[in-house]
Order: structure tokens, then C-alpha cells, then sequence
């Protein structure tokens, strides 16, 4: 076929993005370092004067600045600056937990070519999970201190889970020369149910050992608890940096995985070298977020599919780009409303303020595309 | 552009091959059609032919390449592949669809410019798929679906189009759109080989055509030599009739009728309904 490349009025195919998602995200990033309601709340420009500030004193402790040694004078002028940067902290982790759950969501139902995935599919959320509360078991009275130890737990309980199942899809699919996606599906659950037996019954332990570490366990899993030291921090965006790295380098091949595989390798894409790469940044991303803002399983699901029916279309680049920012938007928001919102004398559980904001939105999206998905 | 099959076999593993010695050669702007009953080793041939699985015997040349030692990507660049039928399960737009099909001219961490955006359009336009701009795939009808799926393979740029059947689960008139659009393409000097239930298709685009006949050599040649009574009774295990019709400007066009059990109902069963139907489109035609 002749294919004509002349001076026509060629019409926009490519992916485009709105920045008014990010415009939304930011609004509510400065809202929720303004109020919270058990605390004394203030107005932007007060929390903005406080992060400027923070950044001017940072400048001038690394050039060795006089300002440096005026720091305490500074800080004492400014009301609520510590409040301000705990609250920044708080807020930077939570927005970057949304993100990545969110995106780790979008890459599985990717990879599996279906909309319901989500990290609980492979074992992710009970692996995590397990860890956590394996660690807790086992460290009863220095857990809460230990991060590395922490993320290594966590990480190694979901590696055996997702190993088993990939190795189960692996076995499975073998002569067809890739994943068999309905057989890790069938033994993704069944682990998952495992492990969660082994987990009701160390949370049933610990509540025997100490009932204080199962109300960690419950606040960390709840997303009560969220890491919010430098070192939690750091190890949070060098993890993030890992495996969002190739998935953004990825982005536009990665819809190649929900051809068939004979379509996709008759176009020159190894789908079996994709969807390896895209299972493990997917996987490391989720096993991050879920260790620095607890189980928000539900995000990853009912995001991406909201996300597609709202933007019309399904490239990956796009999917990717709203799901992170109406993740991130979404945790920042039931984050904010839980701390304004007391339930016998503790916050509300964010999970549940999630759920609360995200399952009509999902279901809505998923009944008017019920054509598409069924 | 010349693909060369010479006794080529085809098969998984290390059993016994489905096929057997199939020896044909097609170069641009040909239409291969290639016809054979359910489950005698078309697909097969096809994987074999996209070197998606290895050949139990013989060889595939193109241009005197071998392209059986060909990586992926060198391979897509020259053939490209419509499936029977594929439904993704996310909501893409079409032209998000056909867009797909330049992954292999944009590199792996890539995304798409605007020379493919361009081609992108000039594909949609030219196979008059233009007005399904914004529509989302999975909503299209199926005869939609393939001409969608055909610009997609074309946005690969090939020189040799495989389709395994194309116009199965379409209606009369989809179909009709789908052959013109292979005729269309032979025309441009893609070559194309696809697959078929109907026999006629051969005879409609005058193809070279291969008959896989279980336990005996493929008959290959021009479909009006090769698609015969006796060969289609080998090939389907059911009497088909080949007759001669004379088309509405006087030339002879080759039909196949199928003989059901019992014969088919003779023309003169309902002579006075069928009159009377003839002599409605004569007056329509005459009011006009």
C-alpha cells in the first residue's frame, strides 16, 4: 500500500496529556498540609512561607552560609514549621504510595489483560502483609525500628508468593512459549488464601505476646501508620526509582501484552521478555507502597479502570500517567479526611476511606462499559 | 519482493508433521489463497511462515534470504499478520489500534512521532476507515474490527500480508469489503496469502491457490486450474459443485455450490414465487 506522508492535515493520533490532573494534585498536596483537624490548622501561604523556608535553610547548611547558624532564630519565627515539614513528609509519602499502587495496578491488569488485577492477584498484598506480621512475630520488641529488616521481610514473603505463582504460569504456559495468565491467576488465589490463614493465625499469636503489636499490625495494614523518617524515605524513592524506571522507559511498548501473543510476536515484541520485566517493576512497586502506606489493595484495581472509561481509549502511556495522578490525589484526599474523622477515639481507617471514595466510581465505570468487558 | 516455500514441512515438536512437502513461490502484488478442511494444518503453516515455530523440514526464502534464521524484528519489517479474530480487553480507539502496528519501526523504549502519526492517517483514509476516528475498538462491528486489524498490519509496512481467514464471522457485505481490500492491496504490490472456508474467494480474486489435502502432496496453482470438483471433494470430503455462471456484463464467472444430502431444491420448485420476484426487480429497475 502507498502510504502518501505529504503536507496533509494530519489528525492527532498520539497520546495527549491534560495537566489539570496535576494542577488538582498539587491543590490538594497544599490542603492536606494545611489542616488536619486534631491539629491546629493553617493557611497556605503560612505552609508555603514554612517550606520556603526549610528550603532556604537546606541551601545554606550545604554552602556553609551565616544563615545556617541562625537556623533556631528562624524556625522560632515561623509558626508551625515543624508541623509544616512532618505534615510534608507525610503528605510527599502518601502522594508518592498513591502513585505507585496505582501504577503498579495499572501494569498488572496490563500484564494479565484484565481489568480486575490488581497486586493481590499474584500474592503481592498477603505476602506483604505476611511479612509484616512475621516480622512483628518474630522482633516483638525492636520491630518498629527496624526498616531494612522491615522491607526485606516483606519483600522476601512476597517473592516466594509471586515466585510460586509466576513459576506455576510459567510451567504452565511452557509449550506455549509464555505465561499461561488463566493458570497463575487460579494459583495466585490459592496462595493468597494460604497466606492468609498464616497470617489470621500470627495475628491470633501476637494478640497472645503483645495486644500494642497487633494494634500496629492493624494500623500498619489499615494505612494508619505511615514511614515518614529520612531513611524510610530514601529507601522508598531509591525502590520507586527501581522499578518505575523501566516502566516509564517501557510505557508505549507495554501495550503490546494485550495482543495476542502470536500478533505481538509477528510485529517483532517479545511479549514473554515484557511481561517478565513489567510483572517485576510492577511487583517491587507494589511490595514498596503497600510497606509505606499498608494494604490499599482496592486503589490498584478501581483506579485504572475508572481512569479508562474517564479518558476514553487504553494506551498505556495515558492509563499510566492518570492513574498516577488520580492515585496519588485519591490516598492524599482519604488521608486528609481520616485525620479529620474519629472513630472511638482513633482515625479511620484509610483503606476504608478509600473504598468509601473509589468503589462507586468503579463500579459506575465498570457497568457502563459492561459491553467491553464482558 | 519473492517468497520462496520449498518442501516445507510443518508440525510441533518432534512428532509426525501436519503437513507435508509444500513447495510454492509468490512474489508482489500476488494473492495466495490457501484452502484445506478444519484442523488439516493451515494455522500451523502460518505459525511456521511467521517463524513462530520452527519448520520439521525445508526451507522459506524471501529474496533468497533464509528467514527462518531472521531475528523477530527484521521478520516484521517484512511480513505482517491479521489474526482471525482478536477482541483486546481494554477499551483502545481505533486509531490508538492501529497504531500498534508500528512497534517495530519504533524502537523498545520508544513512543510514536509524527512520521508514524502521519502514516497512521494515510492508512486510515485510504482503507476508508477514517470515519472510526475516536470509536473505541471493542464497540466496532466485526467487519469493522478487521478492517482495523488489516490497517494495522499495514502500518508494519510489509511486503507480505498473512491473513488467517478474514472474512470468517463476517456478513455478505463485510466480506465483499474485506476481498476488495485484498484486491486492493495486490493492486499497491503487497502480496497476500490468507485462509478460507469459501472456495469461491479464490476463484473472485483469480489466486494463486494451495489445497492441503490430508496424505497428499498441496495443489498449488491458479485457482482456476487448481480449484476443482475433484480437489475440493478431496479437500472437504463433500461433493461441491463448480458451474459456470455468465455475470451481468456478459463474462463467465465460476461459482461453487455445495450439494446437501437429498440435492438442493430444483430452480423450478418455486418457479411462480421466483417470477414473481424477477419480474418486482425488472419494474423496480424500469421505474428508475
Amino acid at each position: 500500500m502507498r502510504i502518501r506522508t505529504g503536507n496533509q492535515r494530519i489528525q492527532k493520533t498520539g497520546a495527549r496529556f491534560s495537566v489539570f490532573p496535576v494542577l488538582i494534585l498539587l491543590a490538594v498536596f497544599l490542603f492536606s498540609l494545611c489542616f488536619k483537624v486534631s491539629e491546629p490548622g493553617m493557611i497556605p501561604v503560612q505552609a508555603m512561607s514554612n517550606l520556603w523556608t526549610a528550603v532556604r535553610l537546606k541551601i545554606a547548611e550545604l554552602l556553609h552560609q551565616p544563615m545556617a547558624l541562625d537556623r533556631f532564630e528562624i524556625i522560632r519565627e515561623q509558626d508551625f514549621y515543624y508541623e509544616t515539614i512532618r505534615r510534608l513528609k507525610n503528605s510527599f509519602v502518601t502522594l508518592l504510595s498513591g502513585a505507585a499502587v496505582c501504577a503498579g495496578g495499572a501494569v498488572f491488569q496490563t500484564m494479565f489483560r484484565n481489568p480486575l488485577a490488581s497486586p493481590n492477584i499474584l500474592g503481592i498484598s498477603t505476602g506483604v502483609n505476611l511479612g509484616t506480621i512475621l516480622f512483628l512475630y518474630l522482633f516483638p520488641t525492636t520491630a518498629m525500628g527496624m526498616l531494612e529488616q522491615r522491607y526485606l521481610y516483606c519483600f522476601i514473603s512476597a517473592g516466594i508468593l509471586v515466585g510460586i505463582t509466576m513459576l506455576a504460569g510459567w510451567a504452565a504456559g511452557r509449550k506455549l512459549g509464555n505465561f499461561s495468565v488463566m493458570d497463575m491467576l487460579v494459583v495466585g488465589a490459592v496462595i493468597s488464601q494460604f497466606g492468609s490463614v498464616v497470617t489470621m493465625y500470627l495475628q491470633f499469636r501476637l494478640e497472645e505476646i503483645d495486644v500494642n503489636l497487633l494494634t500496629s499490625y492493624q494500623e500498619i495494614s489499615m494505612g494508619i501508620y505511615v514511614l515518614t523518617d529520612t531513611k524510610s524515605i530514601l529507601t522508598f524513592l531509591l525502590l520507586m526509582t527501581v522499578s518505575m524506571g523501566p516502566m516509564y522507559l517501557l510505557r508505549y511498548r507495554l501495550n503490546a501484552t494485550v495482543l495476542e501473543d502470536m500478533d505481538a510476536r509477528s510485529m517483532g515484541v517479545s511479549t514473554h521478555r515484557l511481561r517478565t520485566a513489567g510483572m517485576l517493576c510492577g511487583a517491587v512497586l507494589a511490595v514498596t507502597a503497600l510497606v509505606a502506606c499498608g494494604d490499599m489493595g482496592i486503589l490498584s484495581m478501581a483506579v485504572p479502570p475508572v481512569v479508562r472509561y474517564l479518558c476514553r481509549g487504553a494506551d498505556f502511556r495515558k492509563i499510566l500517567y492518570y492513574s498516577i495522578c488520580a492515585g496519588s490525589i485519591l490516598l492524599l484526599l482519604a488521608r486528609s479526611l481520616c485525620s479529620m474523622i474519629f472513630v472511638a477515639g482513633m482515625a479511620l481507617p484509610v483503606n476504608f476511606a478509600i473504598s468509601v471514595l473509589v468503589l462507586p466510581l468503579f463500579v459506575f465505570a465498570m457497568s457502563r462499559q459492561r459491553s467491553v468487558y464482558a | 519482493m519473492r517468497l520462496e516455500v520449498s518442501h516445507l514441512s510443518c508440525g510441533y515438536g518432534k512428532g509426525k508433521p501436519l503437513i507435508k512437502d509444500v513447495t510454492f513461490t509468490v512474489g508482489s502484488g500476488d494473492i495466495c489463497c490457501i484452502l484445506g478442511r478444519n484442523g488439516v494444518g493451515k494455522s500451523t503453516m502460518f505459525k511456521t511462515l511467521l517463524c513462530l515455530l520452527p519448520p520439521a523440514g525445508g526451507h522459506i526464502l524471501l529474496d533468497g534470504e533464509d528467514i527462518t534464521t531472521w531475528k523477530a524484528e527484521k521478520l516484521a519489517d517484512h511480513i505482517a499478520y491479521v489474526a482471525q479474530s482478536h477482541t483486546p480487553p481494554f477499551p483502545y480507539l481505533v486509531e490508538e489500534m492501529v497504531m500498534l502496528g508500528r512497534m517495530n519501526h519504533i524502537g523498545v523504549f520508544g513512543r510514536p512521532g509524527a512520521k508514524d502519526e502521519k502514516i497512521v492517517d494515510s492508512l486510515m483514509r485510504d482503507l476508508g476507515i477514517d470515519y472510526l476516528r475516536g470509536r473505541a475498538y471493542t464497540e466496532i462491528s466485526g467487519g469493522e474490527r478487521q478492517m482495523v486489524m488489516i490497517a494495522r498490519a499495514m502500518a508494519q509496512e510489509p511486503e507480505i500480508l498473512i491473513l488467517d481467514e478474514p472474512t470468517a464471522n463476517l456478513d455478505y457485505g463485510n466480506r465483499v469489503i474485506v476481498l476488495n481490500t485484498l484486491k486492493k492491496l495486490s493492486l499497491n504490490g503487497i502480496c497476500t496469502i490468507f485462509t478460507t472456508h469459501d472456495p469461491e474467494q479464490a476463484l473472485l480474486l483469480d489466486a494463486q491457490t494451495a489445497i492441503i489435502i490430508p496424505g497428499e502432496p498441496v495443489v498449488f496453482g491458479p485457482s482456476r486450474i487448481v480449484v476443482t470438483e475433484k480437489n475440493l471433494k478431496s479437500a472437504y470430503n463433500t461433493t461441491i459443485r463448480v458451474v459456470e455462471i455468465i455475470d451481468g456484463e456478459g463474462n463467465p464467472v465460476r461459482v461453487c455450490l455445495p450439494m446437501l444430502n437429498g440435492g438442493i431444491p430444483a430452480a423450478d420448485a418455486d418457479q411462480d414465487i421466483w417470477k414473481e420476484g424477477m419480474g418486482e426487480i425488472q419494474n423496480e429497475s424500469v421505474e428508475q
